[in-house]
């Protein structure tokens, strides 16, 4: 049994959730969006065998392709900042109607204007999810760091050991 | 420094001497070899003056001179097996002086230090291979801390505790990914290339060496004739 708003209309769960679609910061309407992703698998046929492998390497990066449009008779500003936006380097945070933020960058994008239709732009956008750059990130060579924590631990055992037989001698160095 | 306190901080310096010598693998030949067999020979002649007077005419000292054994050893290429194996046999030597504590004292950091080298200088292939090696590593870390840690020697318990810390976070990540060791088992004696085409994707190579997965297999499994690997044997996962 769905609950009721405060006017007593049966409530919509997600409506409420519905927001602005806009990608960095410059809005847009959608008429339709989708996501797509999957897994990245890498099979493997065997000869003389029946029962293939497949490998999976990984999660598909998720892609968002986006029909977005802007109208009004002051729909031109609207429109180059939202060009501007889609072709801004780096990723950019896009706001879903029903999803939550998350970090894209826009790979293509058309724009389209109709004789017929004044006052009216279609977008066809895609989306793919920044991610991050795990590829390339700096890593400790921990077997360095071991080497050189092995050479300053056996250089101050041997500086203390002098300074021991020093003492053991009465002798002040 | 008594008589007494001398000849047995003497008989822990000069033992060690000649434990070091034995790490090197064909210690009796070579160059390598002869510079670990001269520098320790040296610190051997040489124990009462190092300890009496503290530094000889050139210069050295008791720790550095003790040092410079392990680290021309490590240099010859001592394995890890005679270099622990000193260690445990080390950590069995009787004293009662304090010079003669404090002479197998930093004689065990050095050669902990000089493991940690060894380790941080090999080649891994498999986690069992590291685990084992960590493992090893730990027996003996763990009576040293306990018993600079029941003495009160702060500094040096302060610089092992660190070293045995940067040791095991360097084996365990680079444990991390190497493939494990899993049995395997056949209906019967196939080829050698027909089993690493059978687990592998690539029989070629692999991802960690430059190694053929062949060659891997006969290696692993000391195979006689690499057309017939016997029905059981052990292989890497990747």
């Amino acid at each position: 049994m769905p609950g009721r708003t405060q006017y007593g209309m049966p409530s919509n769960p997600w409506r409420d959730r519905y927001q602005q679609a806009s990608f960095r910061g410059a809005i847009f309407y959608t008429e339709n969006d989708a996501r797509a992703s999957g897994r990245r698998v890498a099979v493997h046929q065997y000869p003389k065998r029946d029962t293939p492998y497949s490998e999976d390497m990984g999660r598909r990066a998720v892609q968002h392709p986006i029909t977005g449009y802007l109208i009004g008779p002051d729909y031109i500003g609207p429109r180059d900042e939202l060009t501007d936006a889609l072709e801004k380097e780096g990723p950019g945070q896009l706001i879903h109607p029903l999803l939550r933020p998350m970090q894209v960058i826009c790979t293509n994008y058309t724009v389209t204007e109709t004789r017929e239709r004044g006052g009216y732009c279609t977008f066809e956008m895609m989306f793919v999810e920044a991610g991050s750059d795990a590829g390339s990130s700096p890593t400790q060579d921990t077997a360095a760091a071991a080497s050189q924590s092995a050479n300053s631990t056996s250089a101050f055992a041997a500086g203390n050991l002098n300074s021991q037989v020093d003492a053991f001698n009465g002798t002040n160095r | 420094m008594t008589l007494s306190e001398l000849k047995e901080a003497m008989a822990i310096v000069q033992y060690f001497a000649m434990a070091i010598i034995t790490t090197v693998p064909g210690a009796q030949t070579g160059r390598q070899s002869s510079d670990v067999r001269r520098v320790a020979n040296d610190v051997y002649t040489n124990a009462e003056l190092l300890l009496r007077y503290g530094t000889l005419i050139d210069g050295s000292h008791i720790g550095d001179a003790m040092l410079n054994i392990v680290t021309t050893a490590v240099a010859a290429g001592a394995t890890f097996d005679n270099m622990y194996r000193v260690l445990t046999e080390f950590h069995n030597q009787p004293v009662i002086t304090l010079p003669g504590q404090a002479v197998k004292d930093a004689g065990i950091i050095y050669l902990l230090s000089a493991l940690v080298l060894i380790t941080a200088n090999t080649t891994f292939v498999s986690r069992q291979d590291v685990n084992s090696y960590l493992t090893r590593m730990l027996n003996g870390f763990t009576p040293s801390v306990e018993i600079l840690a029941d003495r009160g020697d702060i500094e040096n318990y302060r610089e092992v505790l660190a070293l045995q810390a940067a040791m095991v976070h360097d084996l365990t990540v680079r444990a991390r990914p190497l493939p494990t060791i899993i049995n395997y088992t056949t209906a019967s004696p196939y080829p050698a290339l027909k089993l690493a085409n059978w687990r592998y994707p690539d029989a070629t190579q692999s991802p960690f060496n430059t190694d053929l997965r062949v060659s891997q297999l006969i290696t692993e499994n000391n195979i006689v004739h690499p057309a017939f690997c016997p029905v059981e044997g052990i292989l890497l996962t990747a």
